[in-house]
């Protein structure tokens, strides 16, 4: 049991991190013991397992969580936020689940617009 | 039962009765001892439906080396269970073609329809459900209760639709406060009538119910977040600024699935939407994007 652990989506998770729970397939296997230093082969194996979070110690989680939206130049991000906020009037933004899809349909959205400006053919 | 709900699907007129191939479809596969045989025999009753059949199997999709010309082996090839979908999918779109384009865009609704019913699927294949089909189906016909409602009070809905979008609340809020039940019940009751499974009934009867115990069934569980989800990603893509219904605590706790589910889960959905909308609706290329 450590004190700071974070919940890190796969697609954040970077060798070096540290696992601070077992990462246990969802028919129940360990793949991977609490402890053990992530490596790239551990996060493919992740992935082709359908892996789709694991524990991580400490904080470096939480940076983690924000690479994908970080990728993404914040003016967009913004911009993207205050369009969807109007859609999610009638959602609890403190229940994770809520969170965690709104922060995919940034993405989603930011991705759009970052394609569209970056070559204006579009379909 | 509801007598007000069932006056207005008499009312609603030609979709009263699902067709007898899908009945009979049903009933030949649940057999244990039909074979693909007997589904093709079914199937070549229907011409229509021959015509859609080999025209799927011979699609992309499926971009088999040699043509498939004889519905046996179209069966063969997309599977009993896929065909139950596309025949159920198929009769019910046929079922609503009167609706007049003005009134509400049908490409619009069957395109939502879809996303919320691949997107029950991916949820039902993360749970390892067996029959994930079935949530499919389920998707698929979630809002088939306000078809029903367009149909059956024509502008008495618009004004309900109109009153909603102005007061900047949900549908089925207004619904309820209108005439007393949302389309979730409506749709409920019309598939009572078709006789389609219990479960089935109850996903789409209380989709937007925000009681509590009603998420105990896991099919209402998941066509209650497969409607979210999907709705939140339309809006996403900027297909759509409609408002999206609340999330329920209990649905998502039913489903039993970890948050981190929800990014993977958006991106096969926009993997299997198009696949989907090409399986049932061959057809119309259009319907991939938004016409407006």
């Amino acid at each position: 049991m450590t004190e700071a652990s974070t919940r890190v989506n796969l697609d954040d998770l970077v060798p070096g991190m540290v696992l601070a729970a077992d990462a246990v397939h969802m028919n129940g296997r360990v793949l991977l013991n609490a402890g053990a230093c992530l490596t790239e082969k551990h996060v493919r194996i992740f992935k082709t397992w359908g892996l789709t979070e694991a524990l991580i110690e400490g904080t470096a989680g939480e940076q983690a969580a924000n690479i994908a939206t970080q990728k993404i130049d914040p003016e967009i991000v913004m911009q993207t936020e205050l369009v969807l906020k109007k859609s999610f009037a009638h959602m609890d933004m403190n229940f994770a689940p809520v969170v965690e899809l709104f922060k995919t349909c940034v993405i989603t959205h930011a991705k759009i617009l970052a394609a569209g400006e970056n070559s204006e053919s579009g379909d | 039962m509801n007598q007000a709900i069932d006056d207005l699907i008499v009312k609603a007129g030609n979709l009263i009765t699902l067709p007898g191939v899908y009945i009979r479809l049903r009933a030949v596969i649940d057999n244990m001892r039909s074979s693909n045989r007997d589904v093709a025999a079914l199937i070549s009753e229907d011409a229509a439906l021959t015509a859609r059949l080999l025209r799927i199997a011979n699609s992309s999709f499926y971009s088999f080396p040699s043509n498939i010309d004889t519905v046996t082996r179209a069966v063969t090839v997309i599977g009993t269970q896929q065909i139950t979908d596309i025949v159920m999918a198929t009769a019910v779109q046929e079922m609503f073609e009167g609706i007049p384009e003005d009134k509400v865009n049908m490409h619009e609704f069957w395109r939502d329809s879809i996303a919320c019913g691949v997107t029950a699927r991916i949820l039902a294949t993360y749970r390892g459900a067996l029959n994930v089909e079935r949530f499919f189906v389920a998707g698929l016909l979630h809002d088939i209760g306000r078809l029903v409602m367009f149909q059956a009070l024509g502008e008495k809905y618009w004004h309900i639709i109109n009153k909603a979008e102005e007061s900047g609340a949900l549908l089925y809020v207004i619904e309820r406060k209108v005439l007393g039940f949302d389309h979730g019940e409506v749709g409920a009751q019309l598939l009572k009538r078709w006789e389609l499974p219990q479960h089935m009934i109850d996903g789409i009867h209380y989709h937007h119910r925000n009681d509590d115990s009603c998420y105990t069934c896991i099919d209402a569980a998941v066509v209650h977040v497969a409607e979210i989800i999907s709705t939140a990603l339309r809006v996403a893509r900027g297909e759509s600024d409609i408002l999206i219904s609340p999330l329920d605590e209990v649905a998502w706790d039913t489903l039993a699935l970890p948050i981190s589910i929800i990014s993977p889960v958006a991106s096969q959905l926009e993997r299997q939407y198009r696949d989907a909308v090409a399986l049932v609706f061959p057809d119309s290329d259009e319907l991939g994007y938004a016409s407006a």
